[in-house]
Parts: C-alpha cells; structure tokens; sequence
C-alpha cells in the first residue's frame, strides 16, 4: 500500500467524519491540520471516528489486522496534518510488516 | 438528548436535515440520567423541550442488572423494581414534555452470556428480554411516552456495532451507522406522531406486483406463489402489502396495460393475494403515469404528499419523480426476492396505533368511489346530497375515541383551521380544561361507514366562545359536514350564553379549503384578516341532508 492510497484513504474519511458532524466541506489536502492548533478540522471525538474509520479501511484493504489505533494513541498526537498521519501510519505498518 | 455515554454523533445526526427537518439538540451532561430526568419531571427545568430522548446501557441504569452481568446472585423482583423506578422517572419527564423516546436496552453480541444459561431463569440475557418489556408496559401507560427499537439500528451496522475501540477512545459505545439509523429512526417517529405519514400506495403491476408481462405471457404464466421461488417472493410482497392495508393504508394501482387483461389477472389467477377489492382505485391504460397518479390522488381527495409510488422501472420513477415530486418514490430493487423486505423497511407506513378506521379504510374509499359515481344521475348537487342519506353522530372526547381523534387531529391538513398538532395526552388534557369543548362527528350513509371524521374544539374566556379547532377529513369534504359543525358550534355558543363566537384561520400550505370554507359561508362576518364571526343571535342555516342521530354533547 503507497501514502498516495493512505492519503486518500484517510482524506476520504475525514470528509465522512466531517459531514456527519455538520462541517461544511473544505478543500482538504494534505496540509489540512487535523488536531492540535486553532485551524484544525477535528475535536477530539472528531479525532478518534477518524481513526477508528482510517484503521477499518486499511485493514480492510490489505486484508490483515492492524493495531494502528492502540500504536498512535502510544503516540504523541499533539499536532498532525493529513500527511504527518499518513506517515506515521506508513512507517507503523511498515514497521508491523 | 439523555445518555449515560457519549452521544455526540446522534445529535449530530439530527442536526443536519434538509428542508427544515434540522433539529436544535441539547445534550444533557454526559452520564447524568437520572438527576436531568428529575429536574425535566420536577418541572425546574429552565428550558421546554418538543421532544426528550433517553438513551442507555442497561447496567449503568439499572445496577442489579449489572450485578447480573458480573454473575452476582441478584433477584428478578429487585432488578424489575429498578427498571420501574426509572420508568417513572422517564413518565414524570413526559408529563411535562411534549414527546419522550425511550431506547430499548440492548448487549452485544459478543456478549455470551454463559450460552444457553444466558435464557435460563438465572440469565441476564432472558432478564434483559424482561426489562424491556417491563419498560414498554410501563411507558405505554404514558401516552406520548414512546419505546424505540435499538435492535434496528444495530443490525444496520452488522457485527461491528458495538465497537470498543470507540468506547475506550471516545466513551462511545457504537459505531458511526448506528447513531445514523438511530437518527433516522427517531426523525421517521416524530414525523409519525406529527401527522406526516403516507396514506396510499400506488402500484405498477408487471414485474412489480407479479412476475412477468401479462399482456404477453397472460394470467395464467405469471409468476405469483407456487412452488417457485420467484413466485413465492412476489406473493410474499402481496402479503405485506395485504398486511399494510389492514394498517390503514390504502393500495392503487397505476399500470400501463389493457384494463381488461389487467383486472382479469387479478381476478383469476390462483395464487393471487391481493384482490379487486383490495385496491380503492386504479388507472390501467397507457396514459402517462404521472398523470394516472394525479388522477387517482384526486379521485380519493387525497393529496399527492401522502401517495407513495412503486415501480419496478427506473424510468417510470424517474418520470413520477420530477413530475410529482411530493408524491414519494423509493428506489427499488431489481430483485423480487428482496421486494417484501423492502417494502416492510419502509418508513413512511409507521404508525402511532391502529385503529377500527384504520383497518375499514379501503372499503371506506371503495364505496366513495361508488358514492361518488352517482353523483352524474342526479339533476343537482342537492338532490345527490339528500339522496346519500347522511347521518351523523356528535361525542364528547372519551378514551373509547381518542386514539382516532389523536389521529385525525395530527393528520388533516386541508379543512384545518388552526392545524395545531398535539399528542393523545396533551389533545386528552386540553380537552379536559373547564373552559373547553371538543367533539368528534361520525358520518355514515347509504353506501357505508365514514367513521371518525370530524373534529370541533371550543373554548370560553371572558364571556366569548372561540373556535380552537375545526377539521374533517378529506373524505367528507364537500358534504355539508362543514356546515353541520359550524351549526353545532354555534349551537354550543347559544347554549352557554354567548352572544357570538369567533374563529381565526392560520394559513399553512394545504389549508386554503378551509378558508374558503369560512369566506363563502353566508352570515359569517369577517373580523378583520382572517377573522370571522358569528353573532349568535342569528339563525344558522342547517344542512337539511344530514340527520344527527346521536349526541352526547352536555357542554360544560
């Protein structure tokens, strides 16, 4: 699995987070700040559906069981962008491969 | 919006909506169940709310339940007493709420149980089945107090509903698509109790109804029941729509075939559930459809937001939909086997409760339509009038007609003066207070049984009579009803001493039947706007068609 189809996984997801919880769409990049600063898309509840979402989908796409959520809730999650995410989640299921 | 978990996402849900159908939630903090649901029922509450939703897991309500599920000795009596104190609770917060939800109490599926000890006297699984029905029977006492089934919404989201990794995160027991059929179920319940449900389907025969072209295969090949599985899923399909017609809901047919081929099929062929006599109306040509619809919609005075259509062709759809976009078109599957299970997933069909009207409705409309058909031999509308011979019987509201009254008052639309929307409770309340009057009228004639079609509300204040509510069901739109009630009111008002009484319209989008009703009645005065009065001294022109055979009316 590439970070482009990681990107577009978690990208994907955060507009299915966002929707449900009312915020209007955005042109969301790589560079859209998900937690951690004043512009950041995501609360806390928001944080957690998305990666809960984010490690179904790459579970479901590679056909193996990630522990994805648990590794970066060990993590300092204190500011992540789309693409700071996709690499840490590259780099853990490298790591776990 | 009460939960003892984090609910979030429910709200969330409900606060999106298009056309109007947002909600403006509160969420209670988070936990506090019990203590919100006291100051909701004390009546300390700063805020009113139109609706209250509680939300919860069993074992963080009801601690002997809990107790169970640590496989603590902890007897049925006790945890039944504690899922009646916190029925009370949930009935006290009605009493002062205009609508309360209650979820039922559901485990996951990962939850064993022990296995088979799960059902045994000892089980938490069979002691859970007895809370909720505990809990039901309690709420059914409250009538605007309502048990919603989780288990729907949990199914939606197969073995993932329950997900942990979200409680541990989040405090949040469900995945995402349970809050969205929960959401959705909770809007499809408001819009039930508030009047907005579908009265009529319209269907398309081929390979909707039966399997197969009539016009080319004839009645004797379709495919309906038999030892053939398609067959079978179309007779089931039948079924369920048999079974929603005993709900009240009446059954069209809108087709493009020979009339003749077409009713001979439904006539003759065995295996067929639904009848002639199962259908209040039916256009079977080769016009367009959107337009037979419209026509059947007119033929039963219904309007075209209560029809739902279905066809198994998109193209057919599609058409409906842009030319009648009120009248609601569900997608459909191309499968007959999935038709009865899509059919009974529909929402628009729910219901509060089911009364005798509901159940005599299509050979209520059936014998409108027959009524309706001698209009043509007579020389004028009166002499039509007189010769259904009409009669009439007047009630006070009482238990025995509530549920219909409930209904009735909820679902009109068109000769609604004030289109106020109030539940049993609140309408059975109302009608109580020492300065009101309501009555029910049922019509019946020569062709049969209207039922519970009218409704007048009255109330005094300062030495004035005020008509609160005036309404009649479409069916007996036209028949001199509306006359007989104004009549009555103005009776009601001689008999108390007033000197007049008044009535104010408010106009909705479907209303303005009413309104003309009002301008076009000789002697009634307009007070300004869409005011009109009465002065009681005057002699109301009765209708001379209608016979009242019965009236319990005392006044107050």
């Amino acid at each position: 699995m590439s970070r482009e189809d990681i990107v577009r996984i978690i990208l994907g997801r955060l507009r299915a987070v966002c929707q449900m919880k009312g915020i209007t769409e955005k042109s969301f990049s790589e560079s859209t700040v998900l937690i951690g600063s004043g512009e950041a898309v995501l609360d806390s509840l928001g944080i957690a559906l998305l990666l809960v979402q984010v490690e179904e989908s790459l579970n479901a796409l590679s056909g193996t069981q990630t522990v994805l959520v648990q590794r970066l809730f060990s993590e300092d999650l204190g500011h992540e962008t789309v693409g700071t995410l996709a690499d840490r989640c590259l780099l853990l299921m490298g790591n776990r491969l | 919006m009460i939960s003892d978990f984090n609910v979030e996402p429910f709200a969330d849900y409900l606060r999106q909506g298009t056309d109007g159908s947002a909600c403006e939630v509160v969420v209670a903090p988070f936990g506090q169940v019990a203590p919100v649901l006291i100051e909701i029922g004390s009546g300390t509450s700063d805020r009113s709310y139109d609706a209250v939703m509680v939300w919860t897991q069993p074992e963080a309500v009801i601690p002997g339940y809990g107790a169970l599920l640590r496989y603590e000795a902890v007897s049925e009596s006790e945890i039944l007493s504690q899922v009646a104190q916190f029925a009370d609770l949930i009935v006290n917060a009605a009493q002062r709420s205009k609508h309360v939800f209650v979820s039922s109490w559901s485990q996951p599926h990962f939850h064993r149980a022990l296995g088979v000890c799960g059902m045994r006297a000892e089980g938490s699984v069979r002691m859970l089945l007895k809370m909720n029905l505990e809990l039901c029977e309690r709420l059914s006492r409250q009538s605007n107090g309502y048990v919603l089934n989780s288990n729907s919404w949990l199914a939606s989201a197969g073995s993932n509903a329950y997900n942990a990794k979200l409680w541990y995160l989040a405090k949040m027991p469900f995945a995402l698509e349970v809050f969205e059929a929960a959401a959705k179920d909770f809007r499809a319940a408001i819009e039930t109790i508030e009047g907005r449900g579908r009265k009529l389907i319209v269907l398309d025969l081929d390979d909707t109804l039966w399997g197969g072209i009539v016009g080319e295969v004839g009645w004797e090949n379709l495919r309906i029941g038999g030892h053939d599985p398609i067959g079978e899923a179309f007779a089931d399909f039948q079924k369920a729509l048999k079974a929603l017609s005993q709900t009240g809901i009446v059954l069209a047919i809108a087709s493009k075939n020979d009339e003749a081929v077409a009713l001979e099929a439904i006539d003759k062929h065995p295996e067929m559930i639904l009848r002639g006599s199962d259908f209040a109306a039916w256009r079977i040509n080769w016009l367009d459809k959107a337009e037979n619809i419209a026509d059947i919609a007119s033929t039963l005075n219904l309007d075209l937001s209560s029809i739902v259509y279905i066809d198994d062709s998109p193209a057919e759809r599609s058409r409906v939909r842009t030319a009648l976009p009120a009248v609601a078109v569900p997608d459909w599957p191309q499968d007959a086997f999935l038709y009865a299970s899509y059919l009974t997933e529909l929402s628009y069909f729910d219901k509060v409760a089911i009364t005798t009207e509901d159940r005599q409705r299509t050979s209520m409309y059936i014998a409108d339509v027959e009524r309706t058909g001698t209009r043509h031999s007579f020389q004028s509308i009166e002499d039509w009038l007189h010769s259904l011979g009409m009669e009439i019987e007047i009630e006070e509201l009482s238990q025995a007609n509530l549920a219909r009254a409930t209904q009735l008052f909820n679902k009109t639309n068109q000769m609604n003066l004030s289109t106020r929307r109030l539940a049993e409770e609140e309408l059975w309340k109302w009608s109580m207070a020492t300065e009101n009057q309501f009555y029910v009228f049922r019509v019946c004639d020569k062709f049969g049984d209207y039922g519970l079609t009218g409704i007048l509300g009255l109330t005094s204040q300062n030495g004035e009579m005020k008509i609160t509510d005036y309404l009649l069901s479409c069916r007996v739109m036209g028949r001199g009803v509306e006359r007989l009630m104004l009549g009555f009111a103005i009776d009601r008002a001689r008999k108390a001493g007033m000197t007049e009484i008044r009535a104010e319209y408010l106009p909705t989008a479907k209303n303005a039947p009413c309104l003309s009703f009002f301008r076009n009645t000789a002697g009634l005065e307009h007070g300004g706007g869409n005011r009109f009065v009465w002065r009681v001294a005057n002699e109301y022109p009765w209708p001379a068609h209608i016979s009242v055979t019965r009236s319990d009316a005392t006044g107050k």
